[in-house]
């Protein structure tokens, strides 16, 4: 169809014309300079409501500015979901020890599992798995013997979430296996003594990724074992957690 | 599977896993001391593994591979020479200011014989003693220092096997230590050499053993000589393969652990 007076003679035409190279309509232009939203049915982010100007002038010292702006802090948190559920967790770190003990044991790579269930977003229970290998600095002979700790303990998890970041303290009592008696030349271990109580206590901070299932973070801790001659460490370990 | 799970999972294998074979160092806590003022001769201790007293299952065991074997049960040793992995850590600590040289000889017995390499100079003007199961090779240590050295699994292994050559086996000492039997997979015994007519050489004696019936050495004996004054510390790691090597080691009830009388073996033609 032909053209009159330069205006398109077809609603095809026309259409095109009012979208430009966009291709997009005139009301989607609008906002088109705005960030992309989250949401895949809106391509931009929503208007927020108009202000009449009254409210804008806030004072800091305020109770309801106060107020605002721990919501303001909370907020994202909707941004950035997280499951709470059944989690399980896999971390590295290292282990070291404390007092005497550190004379005669190296610092050593920890291994570190756990799984439990969150009660609630600031509660969680499981139990714990931390597998540890040392050089025992013991006065020689041995030389260059290396030994493995192992720790299970039944914990507890308290912490709160502010957005992306998550903040804990955790604890557990449970038991502990050395693998072998190289430590008993320095009388921490007893004739035959492979296992004993063990406590523990920690905390640390966590980083929720996009994905609601997955956070990491970076945790530490100290433990005791009181019938290993009141041995004693502190580890410290970087984790993926997920939770189902 | 999600990888969380694989992870746990494997984790829990590989502890599981780590407990079997944990090694157990047995310290003795000889301090041997020679070489100072006054000190003639070596400093001499033994030594043995802590082995708990052959349980019902043992003997069954014990029992049915003697069967399979065609032996006697009474010659199928209760720790054979593979229940067991044993390493001699070892430190020598020089007290003097005088850099010098230790050595430490090893010989040793299992649950039926003990090797004495002095037992097979019938003619000391002309027999070399044999060498010893293990070291016997110098140490140097500087001046109030400290070296340390192993005699490694595969060492002690070595020697147990040397040890039944040359008793059960009747094998020749200097053959039967400075050759390599770690592959060893029987030993036809052999009579001595007929001094009347050596030209016959060995003779073959009896069923060749099984190694599956070698007996693992349980006592070592230690034989300590230096330059200088100085101090040897020993340790056994072992690593138990049946558990059989007592919880509380050295430590244990004497009731609780397997007495072994084993004989000095004598070769024949050597003086009584």
């Amino acid at each position: 169809m032909r053209a009159r007076g330069g205006i398109p003679g077809s609603s095809v035409e026309r259409d095109r014309a009012a979208r430009g190279e966009s291709g997009r309509t005139p009301g989607a232009q609008k906002g088109a300079w705005r960030p992309h939203g989250t949401s895949e049915h809106r391509t931009y982010a929503p208007s927020r409501p108009r202000r009449d100007g009254r409210s804008r002038r806030w004072s800091l010292g305020s109770p309801l500015a106060a107020a605002a702006l721990v919501a303001a802090a909370a907020a994202p948190a909707a941004a950035r979901p997280a499951s709470v559920g059944f989690y399980s967790e896999a971390g590295l770190g290292a282990t070291g020890f404390l007092g005497d003990a550190s004379g005669w044991s190296a610092v050593g790579p920890a291994l570190d599992v756990r799984a439990g269930r969150d009660l609630w977003e600031w509660l969680s229970i499981g139990v714990h798995l931390e597998a540890s290998s040392h050089e025992a600095t013991v006065p020689p002979p041995p030389v260059g013997e290396y030994y493995q700790l192992y720790r299970g303990y039944a914990d507890g998890r308290l912490g709160f979430r502010v957005g992306a970041i998550a903040v804990f303290a955790e604890g557990g009592a449970g038991l502990a296996y050395m693998s072998s008696n190289v430590l008993q030349k320095v009388r921490i271990l007893d004739p035959g003594e492979r296992f004993g109580f063990a406590f523990s206590a920690g905390g640390g901070a966590e980083y929720q990724l996009q994905n609601r299932h997955y956070a990491v973070g970076l945790a530490g801790g100290w433990w005791l074992i009181p019938d290993f001659a009141s041995l004693q460490g502190i580890d410290g370990r970087l984790y993926l957690r997920y939770t189902y | 599977m999600r990888p969380a799970h694989v992870v746990v999972i494997l984790v829990a294998i590989s502890g599981f896993a780590a407990c079997v074979d944990d090694p157990q160092y047995v310290e003795p806590r000889l301090n041997l001391e020679a070489g100072g003022d006054g000190m003639t001769g070596p400093a001499e201790a033994s030594f043995t593994l802590p082995i708990i007293v052959e349980r019902d299952f043992d003997v069954r065991d014990r029992q049915a591979l003697a069967e399979q074997l065609g032996m006697p049960a009474d010659q199928v040793p209760y720790v054979k020479v593979d229940d067991l992995r044993v390493e001699l850590e070892l430190t020598v600590k020089n007290l003097s200011d005088e850099p010098g040289q230790a050595t430490l000889k090893v010989n040793g017995a299992n649950q039926f014989y003990s090797y004495v390499p002095i037992n097979f100079v019938v003619d000391p003007e002309e027999d070399e003693e044999p060498p010893s199961l293990l070291g016997g090779y110098p140490i140097e240590v500087p001046a109030f220092g400290q070296i340390s050295d192993t005699l490694r699994e595969d060492e002690v292994r070595e020697a147990s096997i040397d040890l039944e050559i040359i008793t059960r086996g009747g094998g020749n000492p200097f053959a039967a230590i400075l050759m390599i039997q770690e592959d060893l997979e029987e030993w036809q015994p052999v009579a001595p050499v007929d001094p009347a007519d050596p030209s016959m050489g060995t003779m073959p004696v009896g069923d060749p053993i099984s190694i599956e019936a070698f007996a693992h050495i349980l006592r070592f004996d230690l034989s300590f000589t230096a330059t200088q004054h100085m101090v040897l510390e020993i340790a056994a790691r072992v690593r138990d393969h049946r558990g059989i090597v007592h919880d509380e080691l050295l430590d244990a009830p004497p009731g609780q652990l397997q007495p072994f009388m084993p004989m000095e073996f004598t070769p024949a033609g050597a003086p009584p």
